[in-house]
């Protein structure tokens, strides 16, 4: 280890602001989060805030580096990212401030190859450290200059594609309901980034059953995507042993050791998971895993090591990329106000997180979405989908007409898939978007008289 | 993790020509305790085919008890088991078998020899539904959200079941099958059964036993029961000719159909692409002929025909693993009612409308006479109630006590107070009951769906006491 | 030409109609609804809203202090000062202040073997369509078994937790907590029973057994109330016994 942290003082207006750890600089540097307060750890004033991001701005990625939130002796999570990073790449930039990061991000000069060639060399406590300079737009902007391209049976990400994952969950489990709403959601044109379904039953042999019967439909009508059900990695693991038709294997995870263990599930299991999945999945792969991740997590779960969200997040990225996994999507806005307490902080934290998994490296999506007790509504998750389909998010989640009866929460309807590729002039994966045509949904990439209409697969 | 619950389940069909027996494990499901999701079979694996053989017969009138019973014992021994393993499943006498003057007391003797939760049944409708279960394809028109039409042609009877988005659409059933005829060796005819004489082709003189037929008066029959078969499953409308034949009503309602499923001894005959090299007598009755004409009809063609993979073990398939259903998750079950098998049931009609204690007391009294004087009903019996009103409490206080007031009244001696229930109320009309009667012990199911002149068989409860496995039966035995 | 807003299914010219209808009637979730452009029809987004409208009012609005009188419950407030802060401290919604400990010592009967807590939670919706039917049954069962039911206590802000205190202070064997649901789309009526045994300060919600989705598509509330009483049955036999409760 090398330089020890003291303490970190910036006096502006004439008042000097102390914070005793980087921990700590980088907790208060963050924009206003409800979880941040719930934790104790943010910004007692706008002033503070503002001195935490001067300091922050000043602080080296040396100085990162050597200091990450969690120490590397008590945390997996901490080791998995420093064993993630290439030492010649970060050796040649440790003398970089945090700023000069950000300048390097945003420079015109600065395209998709060079970000590339920079982001091996990066720590989750870097990136997240830039990530608190960044306005919304500095958000989008650089995050719109990266591509991360994956590919399972459809390959998503590529240069002027964005793609959907279709949600299409049922309060019961049946697996007739399931097929129906993926009915709708294809005739929408979602779907190519994942038919992924949330078990209300954590079984294995309930797991089985959608996998198969979702299977069989991709099968029957030929569809160029993916299933995954969504159980425990456990469950999912159980199922595919049994002989379960999955093309990716999913989990939830966490920026801390802990964290995970509050998942039932540590580096080993995850280790395994892949192993599996590149054994027994269906999919063509490379890429086989899906992960989920979400600010508040942690804390939700008293695993927080009293670092703040977006950090925490930022390590769920730097743990999620030695899995090369075909897709990474943050739920945002799903675990509560005490988290993001309303629109505004929700679209934040959207993109935050997109532009944090993408210079990780990672084939970045959103479940951009609200619960009825936090303040936000439709109106917030769709701006936040235009804004994120401006930073080149590689996919959003999808449920019918914005409203998941299983999970009980708002996300974005299958409507938005066709709209927001119109609005900006973008296709699906390209497997998908032949396929689309094929099935005469979209017409040169419009949608035909026959999108919306579940029943165009309903004859044999 | 909570591990899952497995039945052990049985199938015993005995049909007109074969008799055949599968064993199958049924994965109970353990959803989350929320209300919206009750228990359900998630998978059902057969892990025991018998062999198909031939169903022994006792002369013309009856069905050979002892060689059956043999047969089964085998089985149940072959699959490693024993009786006392079987948990659940369905005897079923399907076709002539059905019609044999024992048939009843057979397929009743064999359930309780088998399992203590094995069910006799029978019907031609519930044949039909079975055997499209059974098929594969009830499942599958689920899944491919189509419009599946399953044949099931056996020995004695036709039984077609109409499937749409995986439910139960339709049947209609026939007394076709290829047992109608029967011949020796030398191609003398050696029976004839009653229906041949309601579907006799016009230019043929009628079959006697005792003859020897031209090939051409068999081709000729054989068309004229295609000409029904395909029929009964374009129509309605039906020609007359086919009504003639129909043992159940015809339904009224026409159908898109997206595939059509040929299963049974004679349906397997279908989709065999060498039958034209087989014998016609191979087994010594219309059975090669009547699939010959099939394939050969001008209509076979036009429709989309799909072959499955369980087409001779369609019905007992279905009889193995799609008899048993589940009560609700709250109930109010008595551990020494259970297990329970026969129970006639008595539904209480029109209760929603009865709007005073006596007025429930006295429509369920009146239901229990008229129940005991019509079908001769001594023992214990299962009130249904498809619809008590509105579920609020004080509702439900009415019609308890009216219920409660009409079963103290039934005999001196304390009998069982047993409640069947469509609407989500068993614990609180458990909770009330037990408070206002003098009767037996009390047990309200709920969630179920029967009708009068059905029986029911309650198993002991699954999924940690939270439901009760259920066999709704008809058993339409032929006079 | 103006579009046909009389369609019954939301989709123009469907290949299979009837199919269409039955999905669109017999599903759970939104399907069947059509399109304009590509957006949402005007029908299906204005009932989207109403929905989200219910539910949200659901989450802001307060029980009734009639209905809290007319249920006869002692009514108190969680360490939350307000709906905001019921919202943004979740830690607050689940204890009592010092002042209620010794407010409901005074007016509540001690050592109760069942205590019922009724707790608006996310949804005073849930509490006023769901308690009224669901009390009286839960009152009479626990009666008929001859469980000592002490006094029942409303909870303004309380989650489900708060029944830890609240049983801790009364010495109760064992505590029901009648909490409203976070509120969906489909219902904002949607209540959870959720069940302690030997109640202390502290105890994590995630070992609560639970049964949810209580209202009137789901477990009618009368059903529920049954239920209540044969889980707490168990819940003090096994108290009684001095061993580990299971799930109800």
């Amino acid at each position: 280890m090398g330089s020890k942290e003291t303490g970190y003082t910036a006096t502006i207006d004439g008042i000097e602001h102390e914070f005793d750890s980087i921990r700590s600089v980088l907790a208060k540097a963050n924009e206003r989060k409800s979880g941040d307060e719930l934790a104790g750890l943010a910004a007692s004033s706008s002033a503070e805030r503002i001195a935490a991001k001067d300091i922050v701005s000043r602080l080296t990625l040396e100085t990162l580096y050597e200091n990450p939130v969690v120490p590397a002796d008590e945390d997996e999570v901490t080791r998995t990212i420093r064993d993630g990073v290439c030492e010649e790449t970060y050796a040649e930039i440790a003398d970089w401030t945090v700023a000069d990061l950000r300048e390097f991000l945003l420079a015109e000069s600065t395209d998709d190859e060079a970000i590339r060639a920079l982001r091996e060399g990066l720590t989750s406590e870097m990136i997240a450290a830039v990530t608190k300079l960044m306005s919304n737009l500095d958000l989008v902007v650089a995050a719109a200059k990266m591509t991360v391209v994956a590919r399972c049976n459809s390959t998503i990400g590529t240069e002027g594609t964005v793609s959907f994952r279709l949600q299409p969950n049922d309060p019961a489990d049946e697996t007739e309901n399931i097929l129906q709403s993926v009915r709708e959601g294809l005739s929408y044109g979602v779907g190519d980034a994942v038919i992924g379904i949330n078990p209300v039953s954590d079984d294995a042999a309930q797991v089985k059953e959608i996998l198969q019967a979702t299977a069989e439909f991709i099968d029957r009508w030929d569809v160029p995507t993916q299933n995954c059900v969504l159980g425990h990695i456990t469950t999912q693991m159980d199922a595919v042993r049994n002989g379960a038709p999955a093309d990716l294997l999913f989990q939830s995870i966490a920026g801390t050791e802990r964290g995970n263990r509050e998942f039932g599930i540590d580096v080993e299991l995850l280790d395994d998971a892949a192993e599996l999945g590149r054994n027994l999945c269906r999919g063509d792969g490379p890429n086989v895993m899906y992960f989920e991740t979400g600010q508040g997590a942690e804390l939700s779960n008293d695993a927080h090591e009293g670092v703040d969200q977006l950090t925490l997040e930022a390590r769920c990225y730097g743990l999620a990329r030695e899995y090369d996994p075909f897709l990474v999507n943050t739920v945002v806005g799903f675990i509560g106000p005490e988290y993001l307490y309303d629109g505004k902080q929700v679209i934040r934290a959207g993109l935050e997180d997109v532009f944090m998994g993408k210079l990780h490296g990672l084939p970045m999506g959103i479940d951009a979405c609200y619960t009825n007790h936090t303040k936000a509504d439709q109106n917030d998750i769709e701006n936040l989908a235009v804004l994120l389909t401006a930073a080149g998010a590689n996919f959003f989640i999808t449920v019918p007409m914005g409203d998941d009866v299983m999970l009980n929460y708002q996300s974005n309807s299958y409507h938005d898939g066709p709209t927001l590729r119109s609005l900006f002039g973008l296709q699906a994966a390209p497997e998908f978007e032949a396929w689309l045509e094929e099935m005469g949904i979209t017409d040169d990439g419009r949608l035909t008289e026959r999108a919306g209409d579940p029943t165009i697969f309903t004859q044999p | 993790m909570p591990g899952t619950e497995t039945l052990t389940s049985i199938g015993i069909d005995i049909g007109t020509t074969t008799t055949q027996v599968i064993i199958s494990d049924l994965t109970l499901s353990a959803p989350a305790y929320n209300g919206a999701a009750s228990v359900d079979v998630l998978e059902r694996r057969v892990r025991y085919r018998s062999p198909i053989r031939e169903t022994p017969f006792a002369g013309d009138r009856e069905i050979d008890t002892a060689a059956v019973g043999e047969l089964i014992d085998t089985d149940v021994q072959d699959a490693g088991l024993t009786a006392t393993e079987v948990d659940t499943g369905a005897v079923i006498a399907t076709g002539e078998a059905a019609r044999k003057d024992n048939a009843e007391a057979l397929v009743t003797r064999l359930a309780e020899h088998t399992g203590e939760f094995v069910v006799a049944t029978a019907g031609a409708s519930l044949e039909a539904v079975l055997a499209g279960y059974g098929s594969g394809a009830g499942a599958r028109s689920g899944t491919d959200g189509s419009t599946i039409v399953t044949v099931d042609i056996g020995g004695g009877t036709t039984n077609i079941a109409v499937f749409e988005d995986g439910e139960v659409l339709q049947t209609r059933c026939l007394d076709i099958g290829g047992r109608l005829v029967r011949f020796d060796d030398d191609g003398v005819v050696r029976a004839v059964a009653e229906p041949v004489r309601r579907c006799h082709p016009p230019d043929c003189p009628p079959i006697e036993v005792g003859t020897k037929r031209p090939e051409a008066d068999r081709q000729a029959l054989a068309r004229e029961l295609a000409d029904r078969v395909f029929d009964a499953v374009e129509g309605p409308p039906f020609d007359e000719a086919t009504r003639a034949l129909a043992i159940t009503d015809p339904p009224e309602n026409a159908v898109d159909i997206d595939e059509v499923v040929f299963t049974g001894g004679v349906g397997r005959l279908v989709s065999d692409l060498d039958i034209d090299d087989r014998d016609p007598l191979e087994f010594g009755d219309l059975g090669v002929s009547l699939a010959t004409a099939i394939r050969a009809h001008e209509r076979f063609d036009a429709l989309p025909v799909r072959r499955s993979a369980e087409d001779i073990r369609a019905t007992v398939i279905g009889a193995g693993t799609r008899t048993t259903t589940f009560t609700g998750r709250t109930i109010a079950p008595a551990a020494e009612l259970l297990p329970a098998r026969n129970l006639p049931v008595i539904a209480l009609e029109g209760l929603e409308t009865a709007d005073s204690v006596d007025a429930v007391r006295a429509r369920t009294a009146a239901a229990i006479r008229a129940a005991r004087n019509r079908r001769d009903i001594t023992g214990t019996a299962a009130l249904y109630a498809s619809n008590v009103g509105p579920l609020t409490y004080d509702r439900l206080r009415l019609v308890a006590r009216g219920i409660a007031a009409a079963c103290d009244a039934r005999s001196d001696e304390p009998r069982p107070v047993i409640l069947l229930t469509e609407q989500n109320c068993a614990k609180v009309l458990g909770q009330l009951l037990e408070s206002m009667t003098n009767a037996g012990p009390v047990m309200v199911l709920d969630e179920l769906a029967v009708t009068e002149d059905e029986y029911v068989d309650l198993g002991t409860p699954v999924a940690e006491n939270a439901a009760v496995p259920v066999t709704i039966k008809t058993l339409v035995f032929d006079e | 030409m103006r579009p046909n807003n009389d369609r019954r299914s939301g989709v123009e010219d469907p290949e299979d109609e009837p199919r269409l209808e039955r999905f669109r009637d017999s599903h759970p979730s939104r399907i069947g609804v059509g399109r304009a452009g590509s957006r949402p029809r005007t029908e299906t987004l204005l009932e989207f809203r109403l929905d989200h409208a219910k539910a949200r009012d659901a989450v802001t609005t307060h029980v009734s202090d009639d209905l809290v009188a007319d249920l006869d419950l002692v009514s108190v407030r969680s360490r939350a000062e307000s709906k905001t802060e019921f919202l943004a401290e979740p830690s607050r919604g689940r204890d009592i202040s010092e002042e209620t400990a010794e407010r409901i010592r005074e007016d509540c009967a001690m050592e109760p073997q069942v205590q019922i807590v009724v707790s608006d939670g996310l949804s005073s919706t849930a509490v006023e369509t769901n308690v009224p039917e669901l009390l009286p049954v839960l009152r009479d069962g626990l009666a008929d078994r001859g469980l000592d039911v002490g006094t029942p206590i409303f909870v303004e802000y309380g989650r489900v937790d708060v029944m830890d205190a609240i049983g801790a202070e009364l010495g109760a064997d064992c505590c029901v907590n009648l909490v409203g649901e976070r509120p969906g789309l489909a219902t904002n009526e949607s209540l959870s029973a959720y069940f302690v045994a030997d109640p202390e300060r502290g105890g994590a919600t995630s070992e609560k057994s639970v049964i949810s989705n209580i209202h009137r598509n789901g477990i009618p509330p009368v059903e529920a109330g049954a239920e209540i009483a044969a889980v707490l049955e168990e819940l003090c036999e096994a108290e009684r016994n001095g061993c580990d409760t299971g799930d109800p």
